[in-house]
């Protein structure tokens, strides 16, 4: 195992995939020489060269759509899309074509194509901190990922650009600064698993991305006070690991779903539902975003995006 | 020609046609453009399928399956006109957001090139999608790139009820293209020795390296825009399209240079009205989709 | 005099940051401008160069390490053969340096 800084983990499992399969091809703003936006692809540009490493103009919805096309004709394209908030231009080709592609063509085109997209509120203000992962959790033929540590992001991107169809990857601007363990040999972490971050039997606390690591952070409060919270990162938003999800709330009795996204219709909704289901007697409770636009100032943003005390709060009106 | 003509009329004596853009008037299009591209050049076009599919070598019985749901088809019948594809005869597919098939098709073209296949990757699309911004981006890109892309608006004047002046603020589809340096021509489409002199042009450029290319190709649209649309084009306007209808202009050619007399002709028309009627009773005997299929490759 | 050198705060949102080599053996004189380490963060490289001489007495860190805005990295001194208080000392004076991040 080795100590990386998140953006070296997505790096190296760049490098890895392409160097295995000469299909796999990355488009974005700044990938090349520059390194990318979050110095994450800092050194393919040098090692694969301009053909395989290629800066897009600022126009996400054909960016999404080359990549549309190009896996649908046989290559393995990586789309990058800076902030997840601008994807919303590329939905078209990714929804409409992309993501219907297999059905509609009864299974002879597919598009086995990754959109990798930043999500999350750091102070850029309300059209550079939106977390839309529900809206793209509803279509089907769409697969959705959340990565929270530098392993995970190694492992899942690999199997992302593995994958049969078309992945939505999502990883956020506060996990960048942050260094995380990664194996050192090649390895894979298989789509549709969720990970046991913390055992806990009071209650389990359900997150992805960075809340995964302010539900951490809550879990360490809620222990000063003699409460042991489970936390389970999804790690895979589509596919749900319900079998993960549903062994630990049998064991707790209470499930606390946190997102920095919306709460309405958002992902805590879908748990919520389905748990209740599978888990006879759950209690739940959601705990995601203010309703509102996220602003840049500090204080609006640090008011409107759950934090660890909030989230310690929400668990504990849980088990009241 | 004729053949596409026919299946036409074929399908608007089913039970239950659907709702179907028809391509009347606009043959030559598709088989001018279908008679120089290889079955190896990906062909993507938009909701206007049904003559490109068939040109493209989409078998009729199959093909009319499909448009009216039943399976038989090349997509089982889910896909319907707006999505119909058959790659391995070169559709890559028809789709039903317009312009939306523009970027995929320059990504198409981005494997080609990728690959080094030497395919052309031609995307049909309307006078409609001219004012999409996703021409524009693809254009861009598609310069930039110098992709192996052949864009070819399939032009008939209309967007449904908007006349390209009242739509497009540019004198001409091609100035589209103008400000990316990509080699344009408009081609009078209700001609189809035009239409293939054009796109053979086009393709050897493209194979040579030469990067995209763009034809307006302009013909007209007999027919009201589709079956759920009724005709609002002054009767006097659409009567004189009669005179370009690209059957007509064909059939007086081959007469003129002693190709067709009306023996040919007739016997001509004999063979097609057989083998769409052969299509009919494929498309009759072919079963429903189970609807478990409904959730299948997803 | 003994001042400690700190991993400075003013990084951004660095959260943690890898030492890539020290510039300086222990014992050896540090003079003004002359670089001290380099170390990297999730956006930039940095190089820290002293803004006045010292010689480095003891570095608390290895080349490779995981580092910390605020961590003490070292102790430096006025003169080599100055006394250093136990290794667990908090030290009051802080040395200048400035930094470049590429």
């Amino acid at each position: 195992m080795s100590r990386l800084f998140f953006r070296e983990a997505l790096a190296r499992a760049m490098a890895e995939e392409m160097a295995r399969d000469p299909r796999v091809i990355l488009m974005g703003q700044d990938i090349a020489e520059h390194g990318g936006s979050y110095a994450e692809t800092r050194g393919l540009f040098e090692r694969f060269g301009p053909s395989r490493v290629r800066n897009t103009p600022v126009a996400e919805a054909v960016t999404v759509g080359l990549a549309a096309g190009a896996a649908a004709a046989g290559l393995r394209p990586l789309a990058f899309i800076t902030y997840l908030d601008f994807l919303m231009l590329g939905l078209d080709p990714l929804v409409n074509y992309a993501a219907k592609l297999r059905f509609k063509s009864a299974g002879q085109l597919t598009a086995p194509m990754v959109v990798k997209a930043t999500a999350g509120a750091k102070g850029q203000g309300p059209t550079h901190a939106q977390s839309i992962e529900p809206w793209l959790m509803n279509v089907p033929g769409l697969t959705v990922l959340a990565p929270s540590t530098a392993g995970d992001a190694y492992g899942l991107l690999k199997s992302a650009l593995r994958a049969s169809g078309p992945v939505v990857y999502i990883d956020h601007k506060r996990l960048f600064p942050l260094g995380g363990t990664v194996p050192d040999d090649e390895q894979t972490i298989p789509i549709g698993s969720a990970a046991l971050r913390r055992d806990g039997r009071h209650l389990t606390i359900v997150a992805h991305s960075y809340m995964s690591v302010v539900a951490l952070e809550a879990a360490a409060l809620l222990a000063a006070s003699g409460i042991e919270a489970e936390v389970v990162d999804l790690r895979s938003l589509w596919p749900i690991d319900w079998q993960t999800l549903a062994d630990s709330c049998r064991r707790t009795g209470h499930a606390l779903f946190v997102e920095e996204g919306q709460e309405v219709c958002g992902v805590g909704a879908e748990l919520a539902f389905g748990l209740r289901e599978r888990v006879d007697g759950l209690r739940v409770a959601r705990l995601g975003a203010r309703r509102a636009p996220v602003s840049a100032s500090p204080v609006l943003e640090a008011y409107t995006i759950p934090d660890a005390p909030r989230v310690a709060e929400a668990a504990r009106r849980l088990l009241g | 020609m004729l053949e596409l003509r026919v299946f036409e009329q074929a399908l608007l004596r089913q039970p239950k046609p659907g709702f179907q853009l028809l391509s009347r008037g606009q043959e030559a299009t598709a088989v001018g453009v279908c008679t120089v591209l290889a079955a190896s050049d990906p062909l993507l076009c938009s909701g206007r399928s049904i003559g490109i599919a068939l040109a493209r070598g989409v078998p009729a019985g199959g093909l009319l399956a499909e448009l009216i749901g039943k399976d038989g088809g090349p997509n089982r019948g889910r896909a319907g006109r707006a999505h119909v594809s058959m790659p391995s005869v070169g559709l890559y597919g028809a789709h039903g957001v317009v312009a939306g098939n523009l970027s995929v098709a320059a990504g198409v073209a981005l494997a080609q090139q990728q690959l080094q296949s030497g395919a052309v990757t031609c995307c049909l699309f309307g006078d409609g999608a001219c004012g999409a911004g996703a021409l524009h981006e693809t254009l861009n890109v598609a310069a930039l790139w110098r992709l192996p892309l052949l864009l070819a608006c399939d032009n008939n004047g209309y967007a449904v009820s908007t006349s390209v002046r009242d739509g497009l603020g540019v004198e001409r589809i091609v100035d589209f293209a103008l400000p990316f340096g990509i080699p344009a021509r408009t081609v009078d489409a209700t001609d189809v020795d035009a239409v293939v002199d054009a796109v053979a042009e086009a393709a050897a450029a493209i194979r040579a390296g030469g990067g995209p290319r763009f034809l307006d190709l302009r013909s007209v649209r007999l027919g009201p825009h589709s079956t759920l649309t009724k005709e609002e084009r002054p009767a006097e306007e659409v009567e004189s399209f009669a005179q370009s209808d690209p059957l007509r202009v064909y059939e007086n050619r081959l007469r003129q240079q002693g190709l067709l007399d009306d023996a040919a002709w007739s016997a001509m028309q004999a063979r097609v009205q057989a083998r769409i009627a052969q299509a009919e009773r494929f498309a009759a005997d072919a079963p429903w989709p189970d609807p478990a299929e409904a959730v299948l490759d997803v | 005099m003994i001042r400690k050198f700190v991993i400075p705060k003013e990084l951004g949102d660095s959260i943690e940051v890898r030492l890539l080599q020290w510039c300086k053996a222990e014992g050896e004189m540090v003079n003004a401008d002359e670089a001290l380490l380099e170390f990297e963060t999730d956006k930039a490289i940095v190089l820290v160069t002293a803004s006045q001489a010292g010689v480095l007495r003891r570095r608390f860190f290895n080349d490779g390490d995981w580092m910390k805005p605020g961590d003490v990295a070292a102790w430096l001194s006025d003169q080599a053969d100055e006394a250093l208080p136990a290794a667990d000392a908090v030290l009051d004076d802080t040395l200048l340096v400035t930094f470049d991040a590429t």
